[in-house]
């Protein structure tokens, strides 16, 4: 009994498939591979593999993480040859490593998600030092609310809603390149069940700040958010106040 | 063949549909090929969502078939579902095949597969997103020929007006010879649309529905059909059959999808054809004669299939599993591979009677849903009209063995408006229900267990060409919805739930199964007032069909509620499918007199298959 953590980069067309129909594709990835997995017990037998976190349809990224139990080891770089070859184009498995049984799930170990993100604005001509203050401006608000969906209890029908602040989920949210209509950000939000935030909420509240921003300053035409690119670059865990990646984490 | 087309472009699309998996077209196991000059460039097009028509064994087939040949390029195309239509119309994009996003106009065949007759207007939409001209008629000659086939082309006289070609029987062998033939005659530099037309409808199976016209009676019926051909005539019109399943190519690999499928699995097909001789049903007069796969060619198969996809559930079809001759055998081996493999095994509902005491265990241990029997009537004399062998004891006794084992969901499946059907066969269903339900009382509380689920489902008989019932009228609208509530009132027990589909889809289902060439309007005209996606209860729209019969003058009651004589011409006489019409005549007759007809196995009907076909490994 082995298990194996594995990191894989989901990039291209990958990026329409949802995380469930990922998990089934592993599933038989690994089966045509001929990869030697455990199997739960019980009537209906499933190969025993857990995710570190759902990236939301259309996300690329380079580090998503799995935990996967095999009946016996084998080594690394026959395993990600072997699963590589079946792998569809846009997937691949690129870094892995045998961890003890007794260490915690990816699921409880994941912190942080590093993001980059490409947005091109409705405005031709972006001025660097305008999004600069934006941004500035955005973080130094006392809070940021957003409106989420509260879990619905038994038997209740009507969909309730709460306001959280945001704003401590923000560690890093900055600028990397200002190209025409095309701005690059960088950010790292937490995740994971300490507290959560999706790239595209960040998107969308910043968003509605500069269009306030903007509108106060009677700008000619409305800022708008043409297109989105959103990459996931990492996923992290704290370790004596540094962040490493999960299998980093785990050396 | 034809001159390469500019790709559409989806990728700014996709971020705005539902399942943008849907429409990437790199599934595991789809073909990839660099397009060349030289190419034949077919287009397989399901009527329905990539879901439906993903899980359609024929299409992974045809796919393969002809993807295996150098020459050939065959790729997917299904009906889009909303969101990509309304953003396809809106930007002016033309409907694409999936792996190369070509638009279709660049295709030398665009192939529809006519599975249900409430999928026809999505074929004009599908060849109205793709410019291409509904009417064959209407087609220029760089238009794609447009084939039709599957079990709908029986009678596909409704359809006809926009086929070039329209394809009767398995397609295993005719497609290739068709595309071969077209691929010749432009190599030869011979090909005009025309000359190709006269030289593919002399292929056995191929009908060209242009060579022919219709002549009608003043009372509407069908008076003669014609060939306008020289030494023209219908004797190539006879359907295509594979005479050796276990010779007969089979991919030893399927497409994979992405996304969640109606049958997201392995699917193995044990034999063709059927015994049973139901007389309402068109599959088991159409597919005759029987021919099995021997038990070597279906292990070999399902260990290819499991290896190739990494599946991880196999299932069997046929329309009647437990006929097969090895039937034990081969449950034996799924349920090896059940345990050596960890692959889950779907089996249909068997007859169990047929089966020893442990392999009834065995079966258990792998069947993980609820039991399904369709006795499809409720009283003996009904299931006698229609020829459905099997008893109420049959059923009775089934039962009860599942609640015995601890079963606690179970299914039953009937017809309304079956010929000859009164109300006191309706409350036979009633009846038989409740019968099950004593069965499940009369096993011992700690050996049931609880909470026990009868979910009864009625469906509308509709009458279809080539059966012993093509001559029947359909129950009118009313009718069938006095019947459903008379049923309705009577099913009220906390543990049944009645199901039945709304009377207004079988009624237009039933003019289309059984209608003529003018149909061709109505549908057009359906499809202008907006009709599409007809199979689906949510989308489909009665009284936009009514008005379409309407402005084309027709009647849907003269289609659907007339009871046809013998001696009238019916709409798609001029095929044949190797089953006689005396044949089918004696058994309406039989049907009158409530008298049964014993299975090919046990005594040959003489419906003169094994006359008009020769097969291997079958009953004939």
């Amino acid at each position: 009994m082995a298990i194996l953590r594995g990191k894989f980069s989901k990039t291209g067309e990958m990026k329409y498939i949802s995380h469930l129909d990922i998990v089934r594709l592993f599933h038989r990835v690994l089966r045509r591979a001929g990869i030697n997995m455990s199997y739960s017990q019980g009537f209906n037998p499933h190969p025993i593999i857990s995710f570190a976190t759902a990236l939301s349809l259309g996300v690329e990224s380079q580090g998503e993480y799995f935990d996967l139990k095999l009946d016996e080891e084998i080594p690394f770089r026959e395993f990600k040859e072997k699963v590589n070859e079946h792998m569809p184009r846009g997937i691949k498995i690129v870094e892995g490593k045998y961890i003890d049984s007794k260490q915690d799930s990816l699921m409880s170990m994941v912190e942080y998600s590093d993001y980059k993100i490409a947005l091109d604005f409705s405005v031709e001509e972006m001025n660097e030092r305008l999004v600069k203050e934006w941004i500035a401006g955005f973080l130094e608000q006392e809070t940021i609310m957003i409106t989420r969906k509260k879990k619905k209890k038994r038997r209740q029908r009507r969909q309730e809603y709460k306001e959280v602040d945001v704003k401590p989920l923000i560690k890093n949210f900055t600028v990397e390149k200002v190209e025409g209509r095309s701005v690059v950000f960088h950010t790292l939000l937490t995740t994971g069940s300490k507290g959560n935030l999706k790239p595209e909420d960040l998107i969308q509240l910043f968003e509605k700040y500069v269009q306030n921003q903007s509108a106060s300053k009677e700008l000619e035409q409305p800022l708008e958010i043409m297109s989105k690119r959103i990459k996931r670059n990492d996923l992290y865990h704290e370790v004596n106040g540094e962040l490493k990646n999960l299998i980093d984490a785990v050396r | 063949m034809k001159e390469e087309m500019m790709k559409v472009q989806i990728d700014d699309l996709l971020m705005n549909v539902e399942k943008p998996a849907r429409y990437l077209g790199n599934e595991m196991n789809a073909a990839h090929k660099e397009i060349t000059r030289d190419m034949v460039r077919f287009a397989f097009a399901f009527p329905d969502t990539y879901e439906i028509g993903m899980s359609h064994l024929g299409m992974q087939i045809l796919y393969h078939l002809l993807n295996e040949q150098e020459d050939i390029f065959c790729e997917r195309v299904f009906s889009p579902n909303e969101d990509m239509e309304n953003l396809l119309r809106k930007n002016n994009r033309s409907l694409f095949a999936l792996e190369t996003k070509s638009p279709l106009k660049a295709f030398d065949f665009i192939g529809f597969t006519l599975q249900y007759e409430l999928s026809y207007t999505n074929i004009l939409n599908i060849l109205e997103m793709g410019n291409i001209p509904l009417f064959q008629k209407d087609r220029k000659e760089e238009d794609p020929l447009v084939i039709l086939g599957g079990p709908c082309s029986y009678n596909p006289e409704p359809i006809a007006d926009f086929a070039d070609i329209i394809v009767l029987g398995e397609g295993e062998e005719i497609t290739l010879e068709i595309v071969n033939l077209y691929k010749e005659m432009k190599k030869n530099q011979k090909y005009q649309k025309s000359e190709f037309l006269q030289e593919v409808s002399k292929i056995e199976g191929v009908y060209v529905p242009s060579h022919f016209t219709v002549e009608y009676h003043m009372d509407g019926t069908v008076k003669a059909v014609r060939s306008i051909e020289e030494n023209g005539g219908t004797k190539n019109l006879k359907k295509r059959i594979i005479e050796d399943l276990d010779e007969a190519y089979f991919p030893d690999k399927i497409l994979v999808p992405y996304i969640d499928t109606v049958h997201n699995r392995v699917v193995l097909e044990i034999f063709r054809g059927c015994i049973r001789g139901c007389r309402f049903c068109q599959a088991g007069m159409i597919y005759r004669p029987v021919r099995e796969r021997s038990l070597d060619k279906l292990q070999k198969m399902a260990h290819d299939l499991l290896q190739n996809t990494g599946y991880e559930e196999i299932s069997l079809a046929s329309l009647s599993s437990s006929d097969y001759t090895e039937i034990e055998a081969l449950i034996k081996h799924l349920i090896e591979i059940n345990q050596e493999d960890h692959i889950g095994v779907s089996l249909p509902s068997l007859r169990l009677d047929n089966f020893s005491k442990e392999m009834i265990e065995e079966i258990q241990k792998v069947r993980k849903t609820g039991l399904t029997f369709a006795p499809e009537a409720g009283s003996q004399r009904l299931r006698d009209v229609i020829n459905k062998n099997i008893t109420e004891e049959d059923l009775l006794t089934s039962a009860k063995e599942a609640f015995e084992m601890g079963y606690n969901n179970i299914k039953l499946y009937f017809m309304i408006g079956l010929p000859t059907e009164t109300d006191d066969d309706i409350l036979g269903i009633k009846d038989l229900v409740y019968k099950v339900l004593n069965e499940y009382h009369s096993v011992p509380k700690e050996q049931r267990a609880g909470g026990l689920k009868i979910t009864v489902s009625t469906s509308t008989f509709v009458p279809k060409a080539f059966t012993p019932f093509q001559w029947e009228e359909q129950i009118t609208l009313e009718e069938i919805h006095r019947r459903q509530s008379l049923l309705k009132e009577t099913l009220t027990h906390r543990s049944i739930n009645y199901n039945y589909h709304d009377g207004k889809t079988s009624v237009v289902e039933g003019a289309f199964a059984r209608g003529d060439r003018r149909l061709s309007k109505v549908l057009h005209r359906a499809y202008r007032l907006g009709c599409k996606f007809d199979g689906w209860d949510d989308r489909f729209n009665y009284q936009k069909w009514m008005e379409a019969f309407e402005l084309e003058g027709l009647s849907l009651a003269f289609y659907s509620h007339r009871n046809r004589g013998y001696e009238e011409l019916l709409p798609w006489e001029h095929f044949d499918i190797g089953v006689n019409k005396s044949f089918l005549i004696n058994e309406n007759e039989k049907a009158k007199s409530e008298e049964v007809t014993a299975d090919c196995r046990l005594n040959c009907s003489g419906c003169g298959i094994n006359k008009n076909f020769t097969t291997k490994r079958g009953v004939c």
